[in-house]
């Protein structure tokens, strides 16, 4: 009894670290990369802040997944040019987990601020 | 001085297209100083001019059939609108109230002189004059914010909130900016 709460606080511990380590990788980085348990797709983090998507280019593989999170007080999206994809409205502190698929390499911007851009490349894996 | 004379000049005879609007301001121009006011009389000309230019946004939704003009005033509802919360949430946060100022009731008496003239236009005309009035009324309450109003802000919160505004205002600037090009 006493070792499995032993085990459990020292899974809890492990936890921890990993989430602070993956939060000093976003916060120097901006970007969030990791792999799947499920396999070896990647997680990547897109901020929006100042109007702008930080970073503004990704070179991501069809599988991965990108999430973007709007820290700006007015609302945004991160839309294909095409409308073929899209975040749906972000407020502030919220995100949107798109998983890649072929049909979303190229510019994206946002619905409201048709200035924004951001740009997603294919790496072939 | 001269710029801020200059930038507040602008705020009172922003022009609709050809139509010379006149608003001159009750003289002298510059009997008080925005420079010169505090936290709370700054805050309450932001939230006036976010006001302001909500109903500027109302109008062409309510006369605009211009797909770039309605997605324009839409944008302009829903960043303002956000922009007065987050003023009020600190506001309510600190403690505070926003206080009424010389330069607020410029701007909104300005404003409804503006909303007469822009109310009697139509289709095109009215879309050139709103999206002129936007490109003019962005550039001159940026020019206020950035150079009057952000320096001499002593709250480091509500300064803060003021950059983040900023952004997204000069972010508004262009998209105008943007929108007339595309009606000329």
């Amino acid at each position: 009894m006493k070792n499995n709460a032993i085990k459990r606080r020292a899974v809890l511990v492990a936890r921890i670290i990993m989430v602070g380590a993956t939060g000093v990788l976003v916060a120097s980085t901006g970007l969030s990369r990791f792999a799947n348990a499920a396999g070896n797709h990647r997680e990547y983090l897109v901020e929006i802040r100042n109007l702008r998507f930080v970073p503004e280019e990704l070179e991501v593989a069809v599988g991965d997944t990108i999430r973007w999170i709007n820290q700006d007080i007015s609302p945004h999206t991160a839309t294909a040019l095409d409308g073929e994809w899209d975040t749906q409205e972000l407020i502030q502190g919220q995100s949107h987990s798109l998983v890649v698929t072929q049909e979303m390499a190229g510019e994206y911007y946002c619905l409201f601020h048709p200035h924004m851009r951001g740009k997603i490349r294919l790496r072939q894996e | 001085m001269k710029k801020l004379a200059s930038v507040i000049l602008t705020l009172g005879t922003l022009t609709l297209g050809s139509l010379p609007l006149s608003l001159a301001f009750t003289s002298p121009v510059l009997a008080e100083n925005p420079a010169e006011l505090n936290d709370l009389e700054i805050a309450h000309v932001a939230y006036s001019a976010d006001n302001i230019d909500i109903r500027y946004a109302h109008l062409a939704l309510a006369l605009s059939d211009n797909p770039e003009v309605r997605t324009f005033a839409q944008t302009m509802i829903r960043d303002h609108e956000a922009v007065n919360k987050a003023a009020l949430d600190l506001l309510g946060k600190l403690g505070a109230t926003a206080q009424d100022n010389f330069l607020s009731q410029t701007l909104n008496s300005n404003s409804e002189k503006i909303i007469t003239d822009l109310a009697a236009l139509r289709g095109a005309e009215f879309d050139h004059a709103y999206a002129t009035n936007e490109l003019a009324y962005h550039k001159a309450v940026n020019e206020l914010v950035e150079h009057s109003f952000i320096p001499n802000i002593e709250n480091a919160e509500v300064k803060a909130l003021f950059k983040q505004g900023l952004e997204i205002f000069k972010g508004h600037e262009h998209h105008a900016e943007m929108m007339v090009q595309k009606l000329k």
